[in-house]
């Protein structure tokens, strides 16, 4: 029976390699031709992977653990889509490591900065602050929500470390007292402290984590709302923040439920660098990008967005008609003259939107409604920005040709894309 | 950007909200030629409110000497600039009272809701800076106090002292800026608040109101402002068995120069036509008291009656257009505008209605060449609810300090 | 506190010592003054003898300043110009 053992599994080992072939070669014709969605993702940086590891995840910065994560660079540019925004543009890069395991998923993030600022105890100073956020749903084709606070009916989760909250904890709390040793002492036996008294979360002198696990749908409605197991740790040395943040996978009380069998989880980063003022909206921001949990690599190909909604457009076309329609009128675009102040500047589109918004935002500007001035009026209810999508070039000839075609607006979402 | 009216500008103004107005208002007038710049206002309001940890250096209620005292240090000459900057040679008053300068709102950057900057810590340090007090002591003994005591100066030049609460305004800079709605008009009576929960300490309040009234508070890390002494307001003080009363600012006045009520509102925003109520009569009819730089746009509610020995342009810099008028209806008061200012402060009770009962000729004397007469009318001040709170008369004794005594304190 | 021997510094955040300004003044804001303060008297029921009285008294301060520094003539005058329009 040996020889015929011998027969089959060499037949089996044919039958292996057949299948191997099978399963790699469409990839690799397709490499040829055309990428494939994750690799369009990695290409444009958008792809990050969280590295699966055995036993508990590293709490400290300078955990060896970390080494086993792949570490990514991220750039960062003033958030000036909305106001109040940075008066200055700021440009920055954040490194990102993640680690996950049953359980629980961790973030390493390293953010240069010149100044240590974790003293709030006066009002011209404000505290280094670094975040993570997530849609609380996402899957395939599920749309994402609108970068960095979301939008109504697509809510966001958000962990925000703070620097002051991290001192509070590692060397007690620092209010006044603490900032002004040689005060002179108040006089009466009562102390009411407004903010403490109406349960603010920003006044709590005790802090069991310098994270905030925060919940937001759209502007002006970021809420604290306590998430059990959220945990942090940051360290300032040599020039740099390193942060490490946690929190189960499945936490209990509010915030995304992260799986990692979803095969891509969208994740944006923020940070606010004190000594410049930022706070709020005043902040640097990313795109939305996309993270693979390294054991499911294969649900993560499954999940990329499948449509590749700029190939083969122009971007060099795409700013011709950004002249010819009239854009730079009411939007500031870099080397185009008239310099807009009417809508969002568009400087730097590319660096905080995905091409599937600056796409959709053109086609139908009412698809997701920035409450802000520049991009809605309170009077209609519908975005400032006309649609120019079934325009023809004579209105009232319904024969004459489309002003803008379905190719034509993909152009210009290509240019407004390359504008990073 | 929304379309609103602004009475005070004459025009429709651009403003981050819809117009909507509150039912009634929080209004006061202060008659800065009566104030002596004691500051028993300043410390009624940080007695009852400020007193706390992180409060050290808040001052709701503040009395500052102008032209150069200010609380932060030059808040006004800084915002002024900053709005002549953004709008050079354009920040003028037309003939008609319509100002066709640009309001903190028009003049924002893009980045901004409102123009606006975040004082300095050191700003905040001295209240009243360049107070009228002696610069330094002539000869210095051993401890440092003077050997022959100290010299007053003596005052070559104008001055006067300038009162400052939150304006409460009908087109308030803090909620406009306020990025998270933590900031209200409250629908009932117009006073503004800051949600203590809802704060999250940005200091965009803080940064944008063009009178520096939020203020950060360093151990809650969110921040406060006059909150209008709103409990008294409701009439919650079991002082007045639940009528409505003046704020601890206002009722402290030593030197009876402030007078806050409530003015009904129409759906609007004007104020509703009501002659009997002493503020509706002093802004509205005698027209003596105005707003604090009403060219920020804010529509602020403290009116002003403007201290008539100072330079005219200083002071429609500082009031609008409107300060000839309203010193010449202060400087020959009428027999009604002399009863009405006989209300301030003869109660702590919010005054919603006076009436006037004629009395006898007091006295005729000759003023820039026109025959003035001082009758000794009696002024009744009423409730909401018609019930008398007091009344008073016009004429006060002139009791002369007798020489021999003259320096006596 | 500041030290008292030391000239006053007006940029020092920390002194406690306020200053007088030593503002130049113009002749006709000087004269507005001056009237408002003869006609807040005359309001009063004062007579012309009583207010310049006030001047003479080196108790009130303000007006007392504006005979030192402008003589008895402009102070009569002042009442003069005030009662009469």
């Amino acid at each position: 029976m040996k020889p015929n053992a011998g027969l089959l599994s060499v037949a089996g080992a044919a039958l292996v390699a057949a299948l191997v072939v099978l399963i790699v070669s469409p990839v690799r014709c397709a490499q040829a031709a055309d990428p494939t969605p994750l690799e369009r993702l990695e290409e444009a940086g958008d792809l990050l992977r969280a590295q699966k590891v055995k036993g508990a995840l590293p709490t400290e910065p300078d955990d060896a653990k970390w080494d086993a994560a792949s570490e990514y660079e991220i750039a960062l540019v003033s958030q000036f889509a909305v106001a109040p925004s940075s008066a200055k543009l700021r440009r920055s890069k954040i490194g990102v490591r993640a680690l996950y395991n049953d359980g629980e998923l961790a973030f390493l993030l390293v953010s240069a900065d010149e100044t240590k600022n974790d003293d709030v105890s006066a009002a011209g100073h404000f505290g280094d602050a670094i975040a993570v956020g997530f849609p609380t749903d996402y899957g395939k084709d599920v749309p994402l929500p609108y970068i960095g606070m979301g939008n109504a009916g697509r809510p966001v989760n958000i962990w925000q470390w703070k620097a002051a909250w991290q001192t509070d904890i590692d060397s007690g709390f620092r209010g006044v007292t603490e900032a002004y040793p040689n005060r002179v002492p108040r006089a009466g036996p009562i102390n009411y402290v407004a903010g403490k008294a109406a349960g603010s979360p920003l006044s709590q002198t005790s802090h069991t984590s310098p994270v905030e696990n925060l919940v937001a749908e759209g502007f002006g409605t970021l809420t604290s709302t306590p998430s059990a197991g959220l945990e942090g740790k940051g360290t300032y040395s040599d020039g740099a923040w390193r942060v490490v943040m946690k929190r189960p996978l499945k936490p209990k009380g509010v915030g995304a439920h992260i799986r990692a069998s979803a095969g891509l989880l969208p994740i944006t980063f923020a940070v606010w660098d004190g000594a410049s003022g930022e706070r709020n909206g005043m902040k640097g921001l990313t795109r939305w990008r996309f993270m693979a949990f390294s054991d499911e690599m294969a649900s993560a190909t499954q999940a990329a967005p499948t449509s590749a909604v700029l190939a083969g457009a122009d971007p060099e076309r795409g700013k011709e008609l950004h002249v010819t329609l009239g854009c730079p009128k009411c939007h500031k675009l870099p080397g185009l003259e008239a310099g807009g102040q009417v809508g969002p500047d568009l400087s730097y589109a590319g660096a905080i939107h995905r091409p599937e918004y600056l796409l959709e935002s053109i086609i139908k500007p009412n698809a997701i409604l920035v409450p802000a001035p520049g991009y809605f009026d309170p009077a209609t209810g519908l975005s400032t920005m006309p649609s120019f999508y079934n325009m023809r070039v004579d209105e009232d000839d319904l024969e004459s040709p489309l002003l803008v075609t379905d190719d034509d607006f993909r152009d210009m979402a290509s240019y407004l894309w390359s504008l990073r | 950007m929304a379309e609103v009216y602004n009475w005070q500008l004459g025009r429709n103004m651009e403003y981050p909200y819809e117009e909507r107005h509150s039912k009634r208002q929080f209004v006061a007038v202060f008659n800065t030629n009566r104030c002596i710049a004691c500051q028993t206002c300043s410390m009624a309001c940080k007695s009852t409110w400020t007193f706390s940890e992180g409060q050290e250096y808040m001052w709701w209620n503040n009395v500052e000497s102008k032209p150069y005292g200010g609380y932060p240090a030059n808040w006004d000459s800084k915002i002024l600039s900053q709005l002549a900057e953004a709008d050079p040679d354009g920040q003028k008053w037309e003939e008609d009272g319509t100002f066709n300068g640009k309001t903190i709102f028009e003049a924002a950057p893009k980045n901004e809701r409102v123009l606006g900057y975040l004082p300095t810590n050191s700003e905040w340090r001295t209240p009243n800076l360049y107070e009228d007090t002696s610069t330094k002591y002539k000869s210095a003994g051993k401890i440092g106090l003077a050997d022959g005591g100290a010299e007053l100066p003596a005052h070559k030049a104008w001055f006067f002292y300038l009162q400052r609460i939150c304006n409460h305004c009908s087109y308030p800079a803090c909620v406009a800026a306020c990025p998270r709605k933590a900031i209200y008009k409250r629908p009932e009576d117009g006073i503004v608040l800051i949600d203590q929960e809802r704060c999250r300490g940005y200091r965009k309040c803080m940064e944008a109101c063009p009178y520096k009234k939020p203020m950060y508070n360093a151990q809650s890390r969110v921040s406060e402002k006059c909150i209008g002494c709103y409990p008294r307001v409701e009439g919650s003080d079991p002082l007045t068995n639940g009528h409505p009363m003046e704020t601890r600012c206002m009722a402290a006045c030593v030197g009876q120069i402030r007078l806050q009520g409530l003015v009904d509102l129409n759906e609007d925003g004007s104020w509703k036509e009501d002659r009997q109520n002493p503020l509706y009569y002093m802004v509205k009819v005698a027209k003596v008291a105005l707003p604090l730089y009403p060219q920020f746009g804010t529509e602020p509610n403290i009116y002003y009656i403007p201290p008539r020995w100072v330079p005219r342009e200083y002071l429609t810099q500082m009031f609008g257009p409107g300060v000839e008028e309203a010193i010449n209806s202060y400087r020959a008061p009428s027999r009604e505008l002399l009863a009405v200012m006989q209300l301030f402060r003869r109660s702590q009770e919010i005054v919603f209605h006076y009436e006037i009962k004629e009395g006898k000729k007091a006295y005729e004397t000759m003023v820039r060449g026109e025959k003035f007469t001082m009758y000794n009318d009696t002024v009744i001040a009423y409730r909401e609810n018609g019930e008398e709170i007091f009344r008073t008369d016009v004429e006060e004794p002139v009791i002369a300090r007798p020489a021999e005594r003259s320096n006596a304190i | 506190m500041s030290n008292p021997d030391r000239e006053f510094d007006a940029d020092d955040p920390l002194a406690l010592v306020p200053a007088v300004m030593d503002m130049p003044m113009d002749e006709a804001s000087y004269r507005q003054m001056a009237e408002t303060f003869v006609e807040e008297y005359m309001l009063l029921g004062f007579s012309d003898e009583k207010i310049i009285g006030l001047f003479h008294n080196p108790f009130y301060r303000a007006t007392h300043e504006i005979l030192k520094s402008k003589g008895e003539s402009y102070v009569t005058e002042l009442i003069k110009g005030v009662r009469n329009g």
